[in-house]
């Protein structure tokens, strides 16, 4: 029998997210005094009205659905999807109110593609639009990096019991200190360092660059906003490409592969135990299946014969490779070059990477090299066993902060993850090749999505059919909440529809 | 609710602050990170020289 939700249970989901949606409101204030700085009356009027909008629909959210029931594990991931919901519809209310987007499916599209640190974007006229707009997409980046919730649990949850549910939900397990409010300020406590220290070194460079200091600073700050958190919006259409700088490219990809490492291993690393990073089976994962993708790369260039200098070919190679595993979506080509230059084999080889993505509880999407790393050994342990003597014992061990068993429960987990990965790569690609898109870019762009990368190959554009743009959206939400949450509320609504 | 918030900013605000007391191990955390992805561009290169030499 299926049990429906009580009235109770509905008013928590509901006050949880009114919550989130006041949230959303107050992180509106950034982009609005941004707007006022620089005297951009009309893009603050925008903002102006959205966190008013937010923050009246949200105070009224917590009055009229105030309660002081507990809150469980099953409830938080139900409160994730509806927070998710809810703060992409507030948060595209400036895009819509901007005029520089074509309708308010293609303002979510940007939202979503934000919050979820994905990347692609569907804004036109991006070199010229208002710092204060700008300011927004890099502020939904970054905090949806970190995740929203981890940023209301750290400022608006305090003290409410049962939120590892709200904190699980968002893809992050993982407990640096065993309260998991404490764990939420530490990421925060990170992030922020690494913002001090990664926005110093980036507005540094672009002021050495030759930009102006207001320009260096802003874009300093956004670029190493994007690249952290692994989001990929850039100030400038031409993304990363537009700077033609190596020392530009070398900070960035520090900051890209900084941004994909689990919050664990950056507490590890910071707290006297720098050896993790070496040890650690997520940065060991992704080492062997970068190296291995750049191997299968280079030989699609070498036959496409593009760059006849290895060095360059490597330059090139190397960013767009750690861009795409990373899954950050940074570019230093143009989209149309992988189709017209790249080829498929670089291409395919880039897919892989991107499909695979970077560590657990960091700010990276797709897979994750967790779950690659404890699939391989599940699969070496499988193999071990048939060769072993009928009565032996075989056990596999990983180490991530400290030695642990492999259970089976754990490979059976990661397995799960992975095949509804994959499946909804393949469903998504499916609707791009129905929408009349060739193949290989179906996929890439798919891939890309679903992954929360943001790399493109030229199918996300403004014109693309909107079952597609929709497509997109549920494919960046359900690659960035890990299934778990998304499959959490179908079942809600299903229990509330259908349960006694 | 804006007593919370003003709470929990003073918090992370004493925490980021508190970095100083360990900045050595904060800043050679960094480092490591830094080596890291150093240690990533040597693996790539090297292999991108070995496929472009078998593949000629």
């Amino acid at each position: 029998m299926i049990v429906r939700p009580s009235a109770t249970d509905q008013k928590l989901v509901a006050y949880f997210t009114a919550k989130v949606v006041t949230g959303v409101g107050m992180m509106m204030l950034a982009p609005l005094a941004t707007s006022l700085l620089f005297a951009e009356w009309d893009t603050a009027l925008d903002f102006g009205i959205g966190l008013l909008l937010a923050l009246m629909l949200g105070l009224a959210g917590q009055t009229a659905f105030y309660t002081t029931a507990a809150l469980r594990k099953r409830h938080g991931f139900v409160v994730v999807s509806t927070s998710w919901i809810a703060a992409t519809i507030f948060a595209a209310v400036p895009f819509a109110l901007s005029g520089y987007l074509g309708s308010f499916l293609d303002c979510c599209f940007d939202v979503m593609s934000g919050l979820t640190t994905t990347g692609l974007y569907l804004l036109q006229d991006l070199d010229h639009v208002p710092y204060g707009l700008n300011m927004w997409r890099f502020i939904l980046t970054f905090a949806g990096g970190q995740g929203i919730v981890v940023l209301a649990l750290t400022f608006l949850f305090r003290g409410v019991p049962g939120t590892f549910g709200l904190y699980a939900g968002e893809g992050k397990e993982e407990r640096l200190v065993p309260h998991v409010v404490g764990t939420a300020r530490i990421i925060w406590l990170i992030s922020i360092v690494w913002l001090v220290v990664g926005s110093i070194a980036m507005s540094a460079a672009l002021l050495f660059l030759g930009e102006g200091p207001v320009r260096s600073v802003l874009h300093g700050v956004w670029i190493f906003m994007g690249a952290f958190s692994t989001g990929g919006f850039a100030p400038q259409s031409y993304n990363t490409f537009w700077f033609h700088s190596l020392g530009f490219e070398a900070i960035t990809l520090v900051i890209m592969l900084a941004g994909s490492l689990n919050f664990a291993v950056h507490w590890a690393a910071w707290t006297g135990k720098p050896r993790e990073l070496f040890k650690n089976i997520e940065t060991r994962t992704f080492a062997v299946t970068l190296t291995a993708l750049i191997g299968v790369g280079a030989y699609g260039l070498a036959r496409a014969g593009v760059y006849p200098q290895t060095l360059v070919m490597f330059r090139k190679l190397f960013y767009m490779m750690v861009s795409g595993h990373t899954t950050t979506g940074f570019g230093t080509i143009y989209n149309r070059t992988l189709v017209v230059q790249w080829g498929p084999v670089a291409m395919l080889a880039i897919i892989g990477a991107m499909a695979l993505g970077a560590s657990s509880c960091s700010t990276a999407g797709g897979i994750k090299a967790f779950r690659v790393g404890i699939i391989t050994k599940s699969f070496v342990r499988s193999i071990r066993e048939m060769v072993a003597p009928d009565a032996a014992v075989v056990t596999a061990r990983y180490h991530h902060i400290k030695n642990e068993f492999m259970s089976d429960a754990l490979a059976r987990g990661a397995m799960t993850i992975t095949v509804a990965f994959v499946t909804t790569y393949a469903a998504i690609t499916l609707l791009g090749v129905m929408s009349g898109y060739p193949l290989l870019d179906a996929a890439f762009d798919g891939v890309s999505a679903t992954s929360n990368t943001g790399l493109s190959c030229g199918v996300v554009a403004p014109g693309m059919p909107w079952a597609l743009k929709s497509a997109f959206i549920v494919g960046m939400w359900l690659g960035r909440m890990e299934f778990l949450s998304v499959f959490a509320l179908v079942g809600w609504i299903w229990a509330t529809a259908r349960g006694r | 609710m804006l007593a919370t918030i003003s709470r929990t900013a003073r918090a992370l605000a004493h925490d980021v602050a508190g970095v100083h007391d360990d900045w050595r191990e904060f800043i050679l955390g960094i480092g490591v990170e830094a080596l890291f992805a150093g240690a990533l561009a040597l693996m790539a290169l090297a292999t991108v020289q070995l496929v472009l030499w078998v593949a000629a």
